[in-house]
């Protein structure tokens, strides 16, 4: 991992114009990092991309960068984004404009998106400034979900206004091509994403994964965090080294951090071949069956518009048009995990 | 009577033989059979429920009085659904006329009703506002339930 620590204020950012809060927003940071009294800067490769994390004091730095790690990248003198990053209160630093009613997301100009967490995160985003700002009350009692999926509502806007899409799909595969596992919650994809562990294929992410559109689309590991309901821990033994969160199950998810422990495993992303739709079966054999894009599309783009704010017709044409373009199978799971990795990889030989 | 895909928070995907909506307000989805796909396409083009019909005609083996309430049937399910809305013809009486008993054309697909499939396991998801509403314990999956599927009316 490669990270600097710099003096306050290194690179100042213009904001626009056209949005006071946003200036606000920019301002409070600026603010909190006076107060803290250091600003880290941390550099990451996010669909293809570079992306500056500068932080406010070290509070979210722990919290927000293990999900991220396996895309730390050298720093760069002209990132694609810029995220401003603080809580109050390790800054003693209050967000300058309280927060209004909670979960919304509002337009306030053409290029600027803003939400309101209940669970107190506030994302502004000026696709104009390639510049975005998170800010939550209190690091220390950030939700384990958000440090699973850093970011997530800033790089939905933002990958989308730079043509990808997120989408909520575990992802693996090797270097000559991969697939996304989509469905809601339940479905199975997790578990298949993390019984590929180990195995030829590498893992992308288990929840939530970029794809960039093209001849050939490629899909972008986000985070290289995976989680597992607390029953289920003993399952994963194997992964102990990397659970960040043991001493608060069961009330949390089990939530772990692969980077650290077994990088080898983890891939930045790999092209898109197939789109695979996890059925627990209960029976003992694992089938493939081919299903048609509107099927497809049926499991990929609701449980993705529903997770992330402010997905609507753009997002929704751009996972249509990814159904279109490669095949969709039914992956209808069969009692015995260790055959998936054999069975992904013979449909990713059928693609080559 | 016109019909007219409501625009904005319905989106909606056409492939071959199959359409996907989703109404981002209630967070219920659909998907459309063939001839509800066929229909949709010709809500889309601004046809009357006449032009609907007699469309229909040429493409399926069927009887005027079993298409015609078949497909009414239907856009009053979109409409009830929110998913169109109608309005009057602008000059009544310009319908194109409907033979009383089309003979069917040889060789064509027998007519099936035109159907709507209705899902409605991610109006909990919106409703709880997941990324933004839950408590600590859940989020992103925060409460898994059976998918409800449902066929509309």
């Amino acid at each position: 991992m490669r990270w600097r620590k710099s003096l306050l204020n290194p690179r100042p950012i213009d904001p626009p114009r056209s949005s006071a809060y946003f200036q606000t927003a920019l301002e409070g940071f600026e603010s909190a990092a006076e107060n803290a009294g250091a600003v880290f800067e941390r550099f990451y490769t996010v669909g293809g991309l570079s992306v500056c994390l500068r932080f406010a004091g070290p509070a979210l730095l722990s919290r927000l960068t293990p999900a991220l790690e396996h895309l730390a990248a050298i720093p760069s003198p002209n990132p694609s984004l810029t995220v401003c990053l603080w809580d109050s209160a390790s800054t003693r630093t209050d967000l300058p404009t309280p927060a209004r009613s909670a979960g919304k997301t509002e337009d306030c100009a053409d290029s600027l998106l803003l939400h309101y967490a209940v669970s107190g995160a506030l994302s502004v985003l000026s696709t104009q400034a390639s510049t975005a700002v998170y800010w939550v009350p209190d690091a220390e009692r950030l939700p384990y979900y958000e440090c699973g999926a850093p970011l997530l509502t800033i790089l939905h806007w933002w990958l989308g206004s730079q043509g990808q899409q997120v989408v909520h799909a575990a992802s693996v595969g090797t270097e000559d091509g991969g697939v996304l596992l989509v469905g809601k919650g339940g479905s199975g994809k997790s578990t298949t994403a993390k019984a590929c562990l180990g195995s030829a294929l590498r893992y992308a992410g288990d929840d939530y994964c970029a794809v960039q559109p093209g001849t050939q689309p490629r899909i972008h590991s986000l985070y290289s965090s995976g989680k597992v309901c607390a029953p289920d821990v003993a399952h994963y033994a194997h992964l102990e080294p990397a659970l960040s969160n043991r001493a608060r199950l069961p009330e949390e998810k089990a939530l772990y951090f692969l980077a650290g422990h077994i990088p080898s495993a983890l891939s930045a992303g790999f092209p898109l071949k197939a789109i695979l739709l996890p059925q627990v079966t209960g029976l003992p054999q694992t089938r493939v069956v081919r299903i048609s894009p509107a099927a497809s599309l049926i499991a990929l783009a609701p449980s993705t518009l529903f997770q992330l704010p402010h997905a609507g017709g753009a997002d929704f044409s751009r996972l249509g048009a990814l159904v279109r373009q490669v095949p969709s199978y039914r992956l209808e799971l069969g009692t015995d995990r260790s055959v998936l990795p054999d069975v992904i990889l013979g449909i990713l030989a059928e693609k080559e | 009577m016109l019909f007219t895909v409501k625009t904005n928070r319905i989106i909606h995907e056409t492939f071959d033989d199959e359409v996907v909506i989703v109404n981002l307000d209630s967070g219920s989805y659909y998907s459309l059979n063939t001839v509800g796909s066929d229909i949709w396409s010709l809500i889309e083009a601004g046809s009357t429920l006449a032009e609907m019909t007699a469309h229909i005609l040429s493409r399926y083996s069927g009887d005027h009085s079993e298409v015609q309430p078949a497909i009414q049937t239907f856009l009053q399910n979109l409409l009830a659904e929110s998913l169109v809305t109608s309005s009057p013809e602008e000059t009544p009486g310009t319908e194109a006329p409907i033979p009383a008993s089309p003979s069917a054309p040889s060789g064509l697909p027998p007519f099936a009703a035109p159907q709507i499939s209705k899902y409605t396991d991610m109006q909990e998801l919106l409703l709880m506002d997941v990324i933004h509403d839950v408590d600590e314990t859940g989020w992103p999956n925060a409460v898994e339930k059976v998918a409800v599927e449902s066929q509309a009316h």
